[in-house]
């Protein structure tokens, strides 16, 4: 069964028929046929000329391999040639396929040709590149802009002027071609950013200027949509300078693409230029966009970019009147080209709009806010619902409460889609409301906690910590609580896990309680007997019968020791989590392990606990492979990151050692910085996963070998080397030591070394030297 | 002089290439990483991974003797993101140790990534993680049922397919939990009425079209008649209450675990306590809006079905075309 070994889903051809036939011929089969026994080289060589379409792309794609194995030597001499003959292939998916490989091509060429290999890459495989982007074929045009974009973040800044913007430039003023132009515009867009703001001002600018009279109208469409890149790259006093007047001009093209693109690109230009020029001129161009425009292309996406054109003010420039176009394009009656979409972008505008022109304004846009809460689609209400907080944190408490909480309480009885939105921000919302109003949600808390739902679950899970600093600690521990106990046994892993995260803010109310007893001396005592039997329930977790219990406890202590006063966790939650350093279960000891030594382990008022330092060193010896592997995890430390790179690339699973001595010289000794400078990212479960790795020092399969001078095979030469020396050096001053009855046994080796040494020491010597050389770089 | 540079370097390269060769493997943490995001791995590292798996796997008893406690998954059928569900309610690999009954690819529109996913965690963390073998881990239904279009779609052609099969011979057939759970994909054979019959059988095969191997993957309970009764489905038994209990007793064995029939709930208990089926993939094919469930088994034994239903993403990231359409022309 050999199988057909290419199968293509999307083929193109710009001249088909005449290769059509090669396609897809149902009975030749064997023809399709790629030897796969053939080395890769040989394979491209054997496809690359093949009439057969799929064979071609085939070993195009297959270029990448190739790159992997191959030396410089051979890509440079074969392969290349290859490269340039793909070029001029009929078919465009091949030069597609083609233009695609060259960035990797050309950064494969620096890495290991370094300065031949970048020499190669400006006069050869950039030209390419260069001339793809003028090809005949629209969808090879845009994969070579995109190539050569990424090709341009590989050349040294000092070559792009010689080697890039000639071509540019060539194209610019190609007045045969108005595809090349468009191409121009393209690439001083998608340039500009790699460019820098000098280059850009200095040639592009110019460039800019000239497009934008082309009298082409495709030209003049490319430069107004491409004006983006080029502001932000040129800063404001460039943009207001030379790209406004050019931006206005173009504005009123009479071609209406032309004013559209104009219309996409009014927030980027808008960014950029001085507050008065955006006061006294855009506000102007966006009028004539929505007031005059015949076009209800032009006028749908300026209303689209209202939103974000008015973001760009200063609060305090925005004129009623432009915040009226703002309220006005949900009304169906007072716009001229109705459309409802625009629904859906006033309300995501929303929560910027008000932010920008402050709450102060609320009045102004309160009518439409809620018009747009009672919207009939959801997707509107959806993305009302997500920004509710922010909206309430501008409004402050006692419009939020005025005008919000009925809202608040409409969106959680709405589509789950839109409840959603809601819940994920349920403690912020609840901060912005006054704390005796408050109270009211916990029961709402209680019933979004649906058993079937256990995403709602995991998103209050993770707020838990958050709503309990907005709480009183009488009201946590009556109310809160038993939400907190139940969703640490939740029977979703995820919630529990999140749910973890939020024992710390507890702890930390319950310490902070003022121990003083005024009057109500009953209150004071309920409340420390609460806090106590809550203390008492946490700690439970450690010995409860259930695994799943266990490991949720180290998950508590994972999150309290960046929480919490570290010696209260020592005499309190430490003890019971180092006990579980001995639980039968595998899987409990496993993330024990984990905790102690990512988290525990790494903290310094802990060096000292004689304890740990043995739980930690039994588990970095247990039986159990996994638990051993995350006993002796370190955390990464970002100056070691390139060490632990190659360690990564090398470690299997089975045993996960250093390949090197130097590597791991360099980690024994980098433990100790590494142990100070541990990232508490509290949210994010798979942190330690991403940005471990593992020492070996206790693994049971450790193979020092491979450390020792033997495997190393050029220590093995100095020590050979130096060997000679000494016993030759230690013959010519007393003779009598190395004298051995036996001169062909283990005790005979000195006097043969010494013997070596005396006969053959110009080679010695010279041996002695290379090695010098070497070892010095 | 320089010839002795070159030679010394040619001698090192040499020793260094033999020294990589020995350390140089994957990084399984970055492929799990990787295909958590739903990508694919090139061809040449899946061909390492099956390549390891096997030698992991010809280790393995017909018979698999596990510890509680454990999680049992039954049928995913490629249902990725419903997989990664999984992980998220039962808790993530290593931290939960999790047994497999088989059934990982067709149907489902990540086959690929999800038996890519499975192989990776089983070699990262071989004790943690068991893989039974399921009818659908075969070269015959592959070809028909999904998996063998979609490596053909995403690595355009069949070398990963290839790999893939030729690793499923070698998964062991069943398991056993604390010496008194017996699981296994499909359910008994009347050819092997004792474990022991099962142990001794020749596993590294593609799965046949009859015999006691075949019987394994393939048969189902059936409530209503007892005996052994040829399947509908064409390969197999159906077995009632009785065979059952005769197993269970010759066996000492409390309880089967299987997976293979779709329930609506997620799971199914049959004759008295005595059977469980597991069924894992929710809204089975996309279409069927059933629940799915893992069971879990702590370690003093007792038991939780831990049901669900799909993950949101799963339907979302729908690939364009359909499927079943873009099956390749023709076959050799």
């Amino acid at each position: 069964m050999s199988g057909l070994s290419v199968c293509l889903s999307v083929c193109y051809s710009d001249d088909s028929g005449r290769n059509s036939d090669n396609y897809g011929s149902e009975n030749e089969g064997e023809e399709f046929d790629i030897d796969d026994t053939l080395p890769i080289l040989a394979k491209i060589q054997k496809y690359i000329k093949s009439d057969v379409v799929l064979h071609r792309l085939y070993v195009v794609r297959e270029f990448s391999e190739l790159l992997k194995v191959e030396t410089y030597k051979v890509l440079d001499d074969v392969f290349l040639p290859i490269v340039e003959s793909v070029v001029t292939d009929q078919e465009p998916v091949i030069r597609q396929a083609l233009v695609e490989q060259i960035p990797l091509i050309a950064k494969t060429f620096i890495d290991i040709g370094v300065e031949h290999g970048y020499s190669k890459l400006l006069t050869l495989l950039l030209p390419i590149v260069a001339q793809l982007t003028t090809d005949r074929n629209p969808q090879v045009r845009m994969s070579a802009i995109e190539s050569l974009q990424e090709m341009a973040r590989l050349i040294k800044h000092e070559d792009l002027e010689l080697h890039l913007i000639p071509f540019v430039r060539s194209l610019v003023n190609d007045s045969t071609e108005e595809e090349h132009r468009v191409q121009a515009a393209n690439l001083c867009h998608n340039l500009a950013p790699i460019f820098g703001t000098p280059l850009t001002q200095q040639i592009f600018l110019p460039f800019v200027s000239k497009l934008a009279c082309d009298p082409s109208f495709r030209v003049r469409k490319a430069i107004a949509g491409n004006l983006g890149n080029i502001c932000e790259t040129i800063g404001v006093a460039a943009t207001t300078e030379h790209i406004l007047p050019i931006f206005v001009d173009l504005s009123k093209d009479e071609i209406w693409s032309v004013r559209k693109g104009c219309a996409e690109v009014l927030v980027s230009v808008s960014q950029n230029v001085s507050p008065i020029e955006r006061y006294s001129k855009l506000i102007q161009v966006f009028e004539q966009f929505v007031v005059e425009d015949p076009s209800r292309w032009v006028n749908g996406t300026a209303f689209q970019n209202l939103g974000p054109f008015i973001a760009t003010f200063d609060g305090s420039q925005v004129t009623p009147k432009l915040l009226r176009y703002f309220t006005e394009m949900i009304l169906p009656a007072s716009i001229r080209f109705p459309d409802s979409d625009l629904v859906t972008h006033c309300a995501f505008n929303f929560p910027a709009v008000l932010y920008t022109v402050g709450s102060s304004r609320w009045s102004e846009l309160s009518e439409t806010y809620f018009s747009l809460v009672n919207d009939t689609n959801w997707k509107v209400r959806r993305s009302l619902s997500h920004s509710l907080h922010e909206i309430a944190k501008i409004l402050g408490p006692a419009e939020t409460k005025r005008s919000l909480l009925a809202t608040f309480n409409l969106f959680l009885q709405d589509l789950e889609e839109v409840k959603v939105g809601v819940i994920r921000h349920f403690a912020e919302f609840l901060e912005s409301i006054e704390p005796s109003l408050r109270e009211e949600y916990i029961t709402t808390l209680k019933f979004i906690l649906d058993p079937n739902k256990w995403r709602f679950r995991k998103l209050i899970s993770k707020q838990l910590g958050k709503i309990c600093e907005l709480f009183k600690l009488e009201t946590i521990l009556t109310n809160i609580t038993p939400i907190l106990i139940e969703l640490l046994t939740d029977p979703v892993s995820k919630v529990r896990n999140y749910a973890a995260s939020g024992v710390g803010s507890l702890i930390t109310k319950i310490q902070n309680q003022p121990t003083k007893s005024d009057g109500t001396t009953v209150d004071a005592d309920d409340i420390s007997k609460m806090s106590d039997d809550i203390l008492e329930k946490l700690k439970s977790f450690a010995t409860d019968q259930t695994y799943a219990s266990r490991q949720i406890y180290t998950r508590i202590c994972y999150y309290l020791v960046d929480q919490i006063d570290l010696h209260y966790f020592e005499a309190h939650f430490l003890p019971l989590l180092l006990r579980l350093a001995d639980d039968p279960v595998p899987n409990v000891r496993l993330v024990t392990a984990e905790v102690l030594a990512t988290k525990i382990a790494t903290k310094e008022v802990f060096a000292k606990n004689v304890q740990l330092i043995e739980s930690l060193e039994k588990l970095q010896k247990d039986k159990d492979k996994d638990v051993t592997y995350f006993g002796s995890i370190i955390i990464n430390n970002n100056k070691n990151n390139n060490n632990n790179n190659n360690n990564n690339l090398n470690s299997n699973i089975t045993n996960d050692n250093n390949t090197t001595n130097d590597n791991n010289n360099n980690n024994n000794n980098n433990n100790n910085d590494n142990n100070n400078n541990n990232n508490s990212s509290a949210d994010d479960e798979n942190s330690n996963s991403n940005s471990v790795k593992s020492t070996n020092d206790t693994s049971e399969n450790n193979t020092s070998v491979e450390n020792s001078a033997i495997f190393n095979f050029q220590s093995l030469l100095v020590v050979i080397l130096l060997f000679i020396c000494t016993c030759t050096y230690i013959r010519s001053s007393y003779p009598k030591l190395l004298e051995v009855r036996d001169r062909h046994s283990i005790s005979g080796l000195p006097w043969k070394a010494a013997r070596i040494g005396e006969r053959l020491s110009p080679w010695v010597s010279v041996a002695c030297i290379i090695m010098g050389v070497v070892l010095l770089f | 002089m320089t010839v002795i540079i070159i030679t010394y370097r040619i001698v090192v390269d040499y020793f260094k290439s033999f020294i990589v060769d020995i350390k140089m493997s994957l990084n399984l943490d970055h492929c799990i990483e990787k295909l958590q995001k739903c990508e694919i791995l090139s061809e040449t590292t899946v061909k390492e991974i099956t390549d390891r798996m096997k030698e992991i796997l010809i280790n393995e008893a017909n018979v698999q003797s596990i510890r509680a406690p454990v999680t049992v998954v039954g049928d995913v059928h490629g249902q990725f993101y419903d997989v990664l569900e999984i992980f998220k309610i039962g808790g993530k690999c290593p931290d939960t140790n999790y047994l497999f009954l088989g059934d990982y690819v067709d149907r489902g529109y990540h086959s690929v990534e999800t038996i890519t996913l499975l192989s990776c965690l089983k070699l990262r963390y071989p004790s943690r993680v068991t893989l039974l073998r399921g009818n659908h881990e075969s070269r015959q239904i592959t070809q028909v049922y999904g998996f063998y279009g979609e490596c053909m779609r995403k690595y355009g052609n069949a070398n990963v397919w290839k790999y893939f099969t030729e690793m499923f011979d070698y998964l062991p057939v069943a398991a056993i939990i604390e010496d008194n759970i017996y699981c296994v994909h499909g359910g008994l054979s009347p050819s092997a009425p004792s474990i022991d019959q099962i142990r001794v059988l020749d596993r590294f095969q593609e799965v046949p079209h009859e015999g006691p191997l075949a019987d394994l993957m393939w048969s189902d309970p059936d409530p209503d008649r007892d005996g052994f009764v040829e399947s509908q489905r064409g390969a197999g038994y159906t077995f009632g209450q009785d065979t059952v209990a005769k197993f269970l007793q010759i066996n000492k064995m409390h309880h089967i675990l299987r997976a293979h029939q779709m329930c609506m709930d997620g799971y199914q208990v049959l004759f008295k306590r005595t059977l469980s089926t597991i069924w894992s993939a929710p809204n089975y094919s996309y279409r069927c809006g059933n629940m799915a469930s893992i069971l879990e088994i702590n370690e003093s034994s007792e038991h939780y079905f831990n049901t669900y239903s799909a993950a949101p993403e799963s339907l979302h990231n729908k690939p364009q075309q359909d499927t079943t359409k873009e099956l390749p022309d023709y076959f050799l």
